[in-house]
């Protein structure tokens, strides 16, 4: 894989061959980050630091994409590849193909895709209800700066039919471990329609079958003025299922549930951006299980190994609000961004600030820290490490 | 006294009309030297010069009338994979390290003194209505002053002021205009070249009303005539062709 991407990122950056038509462009990423994690010896899933989390960690990636197709994108060819290393107590390397699809244009209308491709359904910034297939991402670093996204496999059309946009996709969860490759291979769907309305950016979108979750979903999104834009998703889930800690154990609960997101932004003089959104999450645990949660922690060893196993940090209340507030001290120079998501049941937060200077136009150094606040035995308080501080340069070629 | 009434307006009308006429004819033409083409692709590059620091940024423009435009981040490779499209007044971007296509509003903005609007948006006809403001000498020479003011409340600029030559209609220099009467910034129209037999603006300077030292250099070339299909500037397209 690391001789593959030396290759090609040995080609020039961004070549084109017009003789034949046929165009290529690869372009790519480079960086390394260094993690520092003190452990919150307080926390009721950490009591001594028994999970004896390292203090320091560092990843190093190389990211390499590429397009092949002829000028007029008849066809489009596409990759992502990814190489990194982790290292913390010990060294671990490992090489992904995060996109590979071929796409072809059959007419104006209507284009077929196949392949693994990154999708970005949906119009909130912390949380997608909608975004079925996209990447997982973590709201408290919703940006993909580290080039992580890997896609679903796929097969889609996209029709463009009288100013709509309908996809419709296939999902299969093909086995790569031979160990899997027995079993029949669950096959999910997904499709949206979107139309650009009064100015209402608006999708309807659905999902289905083995591996995706049983779901129908709305999302909006509008400008207001020179200065606003509000958007929204809300989506229902019919199969969902979740442990959930209740008379002493933990057990795995069906649990069909909505999903809302409500948020906007403003644009204030001199670029200053705030972003506000509110989500809801009905599958979370409600108030008598989270202290239940909380009870069974106290208890048994084994019942503090399910906890860790079952507490997902921001994904044990039911409601968020998420803030974002960016400001190009010097456009295109130097950002700073101050992200805060508190938990509405208790109040705690995750507070994250971070900086980005742009040393040159394709280097980038940044800082970011992460830092938890809250009541003794609030949600952020449960989170086994007292902050993260990552520090990282990027360069983009 | 009715008829009377309607008599009195139509002498207004027809007093009126013959001069918006005259200077929408003229910004028509002032369009024709910025883009004289209804489809089109062409790249533009950006230099800041900000006192003692200078940063390039290259873009590809694809248009569709003045409805629709499509902005491709060339250089630097930061902002590589990145797009912004623009349909009428509806404006989104797309960030390979964002998980969605982000729906902007007018004032947030590309690089240095450009906004969005003023790299994706190559005319002034689809924006704005013209009159005649009167007669100026523009660095000695004779030049038309044209008062444009904004179709809709929501642009980034709600008046600008746009000098044209006197015989030629060349647009010469303008000045931007929030709604609040504050200038927010000057452009010149420093060099033309030929597309065909046809003069048109190579490049613009772009001058921030209240930091002069703060600059943008907007440049023009290889302007293609080419009808793109629809799909191009659909928000979930972007980042996919």
């Amino acid at each position: 894989m690391l001789y593959l991407i030396a290759l090609l990122a040995s080609q020039s950056a961004f070549a084109q061959n017009p003789s034949e038509g046929i165009q290529h462009k690869f372009w790519g990423s480079t960086g390394t980050e260094l993690h520092l994690t003190p452990d919150n010896r307080r926390s009721p899933l950490n009591p001594s630091g028994i999970l004896n989390i390292p203090f320091l960690s560092n990843s190093a990636d190389v990211t390499l994409f590429g397009d092949i197709g002829p000028e007029d994108r008849k066809w489009k060819a596409h990759f992502k590849l990814r190489t990194y290393n982790e290292w913390s107590r010990e060294s671990q390397s490992k090489g992904e193909v995060n996109e590979a699809y071929f796409s072809w244009s059959a007419a104006k209308w209507i284009d077929f895709s196949v392949g693994r491709r990154i999708e970005r359904w949906g119009t909130g910034y912390g949380w997608n209800p909608t975004g079925v297939v996209n990447p997982l991402k973590d709201p408290r670093d919703p940006t993909d700066r580290r080039d992580r996204f890997r896609g679903v496999d796929q097969a889609s059309v996209d029709l463009f039919v009288k100013g709509w946009n309908f996809t419709g996709m296939v999902v299969p969860l093909i086995p790569y471990s031979s160990a899997a490759r027995a079993r029949p291979v669950p096959v999910g769907w997904a499709a949206r329609a979107y139309r650009l309305i009064h100015g209402f950016d608006f999708s309807l979108s659905a999902s289905g079958g083995s591996g995706l979750p049983n779901s129908q979903g709305v999302s909006f999104s509008r400008t207001f003025g020179k200065a606003l834009e509000l958007h929204g998703e809300a989506a229902v889930f019919h199969n969902t299922v979740r442990w959930v800690p209740s008379a002493g154990v933990f057990h795995l609960e069906r649990r069909p549930h909505a999903e809302v997101l409500l948020g906007g932004q403003y644009t204030f003089p001199h670029l200053v951006n705030l972003t506000v959104e509110y989500y809801h999450n009905g599958a979370n645990l409600s108030g008598r299980e989270w202290m239940e949660f909380q009870r069974l922690t106290g208890s048994q060893s084994g019942n503090l190994l399910l906890a860790n196993r079952h507490f997902m940090p921001l994904g044990m209340a039911t409601d968020y609000v998420f803030n974002r507030i960016a400001w190009p001290v010097r456009l295109n120079k130097l950002d700073v961004e101050m992200i805060a998501i508190t938990a509405v049941r208790d109040r705690s937060s995750a507070i994250r600030p971070a900086i980005y200077w742009r040393i040159t136009p394709n280097v980038t150094l940044y800082s970011l820290v992460t830092e938890f606040t809250g009541a003794a035995r609030s949600e952020m308080k449960f989170i086994p490490i007292e902050r993260q501080i990552d520090v990282g340069i990027r360069f983009r070629f | 006294m009715k008829p009377l009434i309607a008599i009195f307006f139509a002498a207004v009308l027809t007093a009126v009309e013959p001069g918006a006429k005259d200077a929408n004819e003229m910004l028509r033409r002032v369009d024709e030297y910025r883009n004289p083409l209804p489809h089109y692709s062409v790249d533009v590059d950006l230099t800041l010069l900000h006192r003692d620091e200078t940063r390039g940024f290259t873009f590809r423009v694809y248009g569709k009338g003045d409805e629709a435009s499509l902005l491709q981040f060339r250089a630097p490779a930061t902002d590589k994979g990145k797009f912004y499209v623009m349909l009428k007044d509806d404006r989104s971007i797309y960030l390979p390290d964002a998980s969605r296509p982000i729906r902007i509003s007018p004032l947030q903005r590309l690089v240095g003194e450009a906004s969005n609007g003023d790299v994706a948006r190559t005319t002034y006809g689809g924006d704005y209505d013209a009159e005649i403001g009167g007669e100026e000498a523009v660095d000695g020479k004779p030049a038309i002053l044209l008062l444009l003011k904004g179709k809709d409340a929501d642009m980034s600029y709600s008046k600008v002021k746009l000098w044209v030559a006197a015989g030629s209609i060349e647009p010469i220099k303008a000045e931007y205009y929030a709604m609040s009467g504050r200038m927010l910034k000057k452009l010149y129209f420093r060099e033309f070249g030929m597309l065909g037999a046809r003069r048109i603006v190579k490049t613009i300077e772009i001058q921030d009303a209240i930091r002069p030292d703060h600059r943008t250099m907007m440049s023009y070339s290889n302007l293609i005539s080419k009808q793109y299909p629809d799909k191009m500037f659909n928000r979930n397209y972007m980042g996919k062709w």
